[in-house]
């Protein structure tokens, strides 16, 4: 059967469907070499208007592997100050040649002040914008301010905000005492009456000025390194105080957000040192009363090193490096919760979250959480398990002495 | 009745024999071509009598003919009458397979032309023909655009007998069924219309022979000719018939249920109905392993999806949605284009009318100078583009992983389908970002829902959704586990197996 294409009847309407191509005007496009990736961004807080640095990557200088490497740089900071931030990120355009384009964020670096003055203002856009995704760490920079911590080189990583993104990743997986937190758990800890939030604490060691120049990426022994070290405590959207090292390894325990850890116990028995691998680790917080919580601790872990003389071969030396390891890990928390409960006063734990979850009714009568949690009484226990003791079974110690 | 009005003559052939053979040359026109050969036939009574012989040149082979017309000197002294010598001749003499006594100048014109000879006598107004037809031809080859690593190595020729026996000589049956008809008014191209009688679905064949009724042309020089004539829809890039010159193919197709359309002067024979996903089997996929052709048809369709989709999605992606990107392959995206001074919708369109021109230029150029094309289009196209700054690099490969894929589907039309749908979407891309993209590929799967191919729905099984029919689409189960036909052909007898 013929059928001829009823071109005449179908042409109008398939001009009217192509004019709506140009008249689009192709909204919201821009090409690759319009914008300007921001990998790192940094909000401090000066004299009551807010400084943001906005760390820009200069991707031919990157990338560039023929022709042996430019000399600009490969990121450039931009700095601007304005009532708010995006008052101060439009007023940076005079300065960066294209459009910011925050996307790619990889680190949002709070000064200290802005942490100590409350961070919700400058949340509220960071949040609100459609360009940004919630995938990067927001950390908070101690005895320096975000903008001096951008300001640095990184040796290896040509691109310092990658490198801090990478450098507080593979920390967290292998030694979990940092913590890394997105946008997306600190604003849910935010809202969390029952839980304050607590964000990465990054530090800068050695003189400031030393790493602002490329050639101190140059040396074998850096001038200068940042560090992460512990973290921040906050109560609400305000910083109530730094914990160390150990109190944010004893939070990523309770929390639940340790993924692999090394612990460190004294031998049972004899002097030495006795190493862990922590692999699995799973605690939970059980509400006994409105003031009393249990914290129970389940951990397996590998004998990473032993330092002394044991026969590991006895079934009884193993229950008694279980032993040790739970006393050291007893011994953290314990330590930890009463920091926190006399000195910081803030629950960054979750109890309040557990009772609240655990017994609702009692949860509601509570006025102001954290001031019942200076007083509730925590009882720690951690149940450990030995999974494997490694490739030898006699310690170093023992074969020398033989 | 046109072949008349173009000789110019009328009616049954006369007597006199210098008046047929005016007739004859004027309607030919005194072409070189028509040869013209006198001769003297004697008689019992001792008289000759004035004959001759007309053959075309190249088309027949009469010097059998020849030579026992003139082994005894043309004579033949027992016969009386003119019409005892043609009769006897034609008994006795002749050794041709075909020989036939015409009356009319039409029979005489359309055997003439067929290759055969034409012998008449002064004072007879009958004419003999004979079989001296010598077909010169392509001699079976292996198909060149369809090939395969196995199975049969042979292809259809341009004579239309000789492809219908390579159909015969796969299916040896009787319930093979061919149905000639001439289309063409001046070409008078015979067309065959092969089906196998207790498979095909009634409705399918009824409605491929109206519309071969209904072909109004003056001449079929392909079967393309044919295929716009009968299609469902015209207005698409997408093929509603399939094409083949494998003879395995027709067979396999005709054992489903389906019709072929086999034309005079091309190898390629048409196949109806032709599904959506018919064109994405290879005849090889029943020639290998069932495993290795289920991956293979998957790999296709992956293809398939690459060729139409990769620029649209690059240019949409880097264009549009720059968070989708993994942040160090954006680095890199990112400092490619440094210094390329076209969007991205131009670079594409630059880089892909000149693949296109390229792969043209391959098709029609003498096959002597194609290395020289193949190394100027690399150099050029590929390296010298991105020195010179023109296009990124990551364009360069885009283009190539679309072209590349686009080679990988079996059917050559469907391959074309998908060049005009790309640069649809590519344009979608530029202006509306992946939003176009999708409102472009819902557009398109709604046209593909809303196409037929001989009344039989053309995303069919997989929309209307055919569970039997699975097992032959996506994926090729083991032969002996197909126990049925395709249900959505119709066939008439669904079991494949007792």
């Amino acid at each position: 059967m013929m059928r001829k294409p009823r071109i005449s009847r179908l042409a109008p309407a398939l001009l009217c469907l192509l004019l709506l191509l140009p008249l689009a005007g192709c909204w919201s496009r821009h090409e690759l070499n319009d914008i300007s990736i921001v990998v790192g961004m940094g909000i401090d807080k000066k004299n009551g208007r807010y400084q943001v640095s906005a760390q820009i990557v200069n991707p031919g200088q990157v990338t560039q592997k023929k022709n042996g490497g430019g000399s600009f740089s490969p990121v450039v900071t931009y700095q601007a100050s304005g009532l708010t931030i995006p008052d101060a990120l439009a007023r940076m355009t005079v300065k960066a040649a294209r459009d910011l384009y925050l996307s790619h964020l990889r680190i949002l670096i709070l000064g200290e002040e802005i942490a100590r003055g409350g961070i919700s203002k400058p949340l509220d856009f960071i949040s609100r914008n459609r360009e940004l995704r919630t995938d990067f760490f927001l950390i908070v920079a101690k005895n320096a301010s975000a903008s001096e911590i951008l300001d640095m080189y990184s040796p290896i990583d040509p691109i310092p905000s990658n490198s801090l993104f990478t450098k507080l990743e593979t920390s967290d997986n292998t030694w979990s005492a940092t913590g890394k937190v997105t946008l997306d758990r600190l604003i849910q800890d935010l809202s969390k009456e029952g839980k304050g939030p607590a964000l990465t604490t990054i530090e800068l060691i050695g003189k400031p000025q030393a790493g602002e120049k490329i050639s101190s990426a140059q040396n074998i022994n850096p001038a200068v390194v940042l560090k992460y070290d512990g973290m921040a405590a906050f109560k609400y959207d305000r910083m109530a105080g730094w914990m160390d090292e150990n109190d944010a390894r004893v939070l990523n325990f309770i929390q639940n957000s340790t993924y692999m850890t090394t612990l460190t116990a004294p031998c049972p028995g004899s002097k030495g040192l006795v190493s862990y691998q922590v692999l699995r680790s799973k605690a939970k917080i059980r509400s006994l009363a409105p003031d009393e919580f249990e914290v129970v601790l389940h951990t397996q872990q590998d004998i990473a090193d032993i330092g002394c003389r044991l026969d590991i071969t006895d079934p009884s030396t193993l229950s008694a490096l279980t032993k040790a390891a739970d006393e050291k890990l007893e011994a953290m928390m314990n330590k930890t919760i009463r920091k926190l409960q006399k000195q910081l006063k803030v629950d960054v734990f979750g109890f309040g979250d557990a009772l609240h979850r655990q017994n609702p009714k009692e949860w509601h009568k509570i006025k102001d959480w954290n001031r019942e949690f200076e007083t509730a009484k925590v009882k720690v226990k951690s149940v450990s398990t030995i999974r494997r003791i490694g490739t030898t079974i006699k310690s170093m110690e023992d074969e020398i002495k033989k | 009745m046109t072949n008349q009005t173009l000789a110019g003559t009328s009616g049954a052939l006369s007597s006199a024999l210098n008046i047929n053979a005016g007739i004859i040359h004027a309607a030919f026109g005194s072409s070189p071509d028509l040869i013209h050969r006198d001769f003297q036939a004697s008689l019992s009574n001792g008289t000759s009598v004035e004959g001759a012989v007309w053959y075309i040149e190249g088309m027949s082979n009469s010097t059998f003919m020849m030579q026992s017309l003139f082994s005894r000197g043309g004579s033949h002294s027992d016969c009386s009458t003119v019409e005892e010598w043609i009769l006897y001749y034609k008994t006795r003499v002749i050794t041709e397979g075909s020989v036939k006594m015409l009356h009319t100048f039409d029979e005489l014109y359309d055997k003439l032309l067929d290759g055969h000879s034409i012998l008449m006598l002064e004072g007879s107004s009958s004419a003999l023909s004979v079989a001296t037809k010598e077909v010169k031809a392509r001699s079976v080859e292996e198909p060149n655009v369809q090939s395969v690593v196995r199975g049969p190595r042979e292809g259809f020729t341009e004579v239309l007998g000789w492809n219908t026996a390579m159909l015969r000589r796969k299916i040896a049956n009787p319930t093979l069924w061919f149905e000639s008809t001439t289309l063409g008014t001046v070409t008078k191209t015979t067309v065959a219309v092969a089906y196998v009688k207790d498979l095909v679905a009634p409705a399918v064949l009824d409605q491929v022979r109206e519309r071969l009724a209904q072909i109004d042309i003056d001449g079929v020089l392909e079967s393309n000719y044919i295929e716009e004539y009968i299609q469902d829809k015209t207005f698409t890039p997408f093929p509603t018939v399939f094409n083949t010159e494998r003879p395995d193919v027709v067979a396999a197709a005709l054992l489903e249920g389906r019709v072929a359309i086999m034309v005079d002067g091309t190898p390629f024979v048409l196949l109806v109905p032709a599904l959506f996903t018919q064109f994405f089997q290879s005849s090889e996929d029943y020639y290998q392993r069932a495993d290795f052709s289920t991956l293979i048809r998957l790999l296709r369709f992956a293809a398939f999806f690459l060729a139409t989709l990769t620029p649209s999605f690059y240019i949409a992606i880097s264009t549009f949605h720059q968070e989708m990107l993994p942040t160090t392959l954006l680095y890199n995206l990112a400092s490619q284009r440094e210094g390329v001074p076209f969007p991205a919708f131009i670079e594409a369109l630059i880089m892909e009318v000149t693949f296109e021109i390229l792969r043209e230029a391959s098709v029609r150029m003498p096959k002597t100078i194609g290395q020289s094309i193949s190394i100027v289009g690399t150099l050029v196209v590929g390296q010298a583009a991105v020195d010179a700054g023109l296009v990124s690099a990551a364009m360069v490969i885009v283009v190539s992983i679309t072209a590349i894929a686009n080679f990988v589907l079996p059917a050559f039309n469907m391959g074309i389908a998908a060049r005009i749908i790309r640069f649809g979407l590519m344009l979608l891309a530029a202006s509306f970002g992946l939003y176009g993209v999708f409102l472009g590929i819902i557009a398109i799967v709604l046209h593909l829902c809303s196409l037929r191919s001989f009344g039989v729905p053309y995303m069919s099984p997989m929309a209307p959704f055919i569970m039997g029919d699975q097992k032959d689409t996506l994926f090729r189960i083991a032969i002996p586990r197909m126990k049925n036909r395709p249900r959505s052909l119709h066939p008439k007898k669904l079991r494949r197996q007792k």
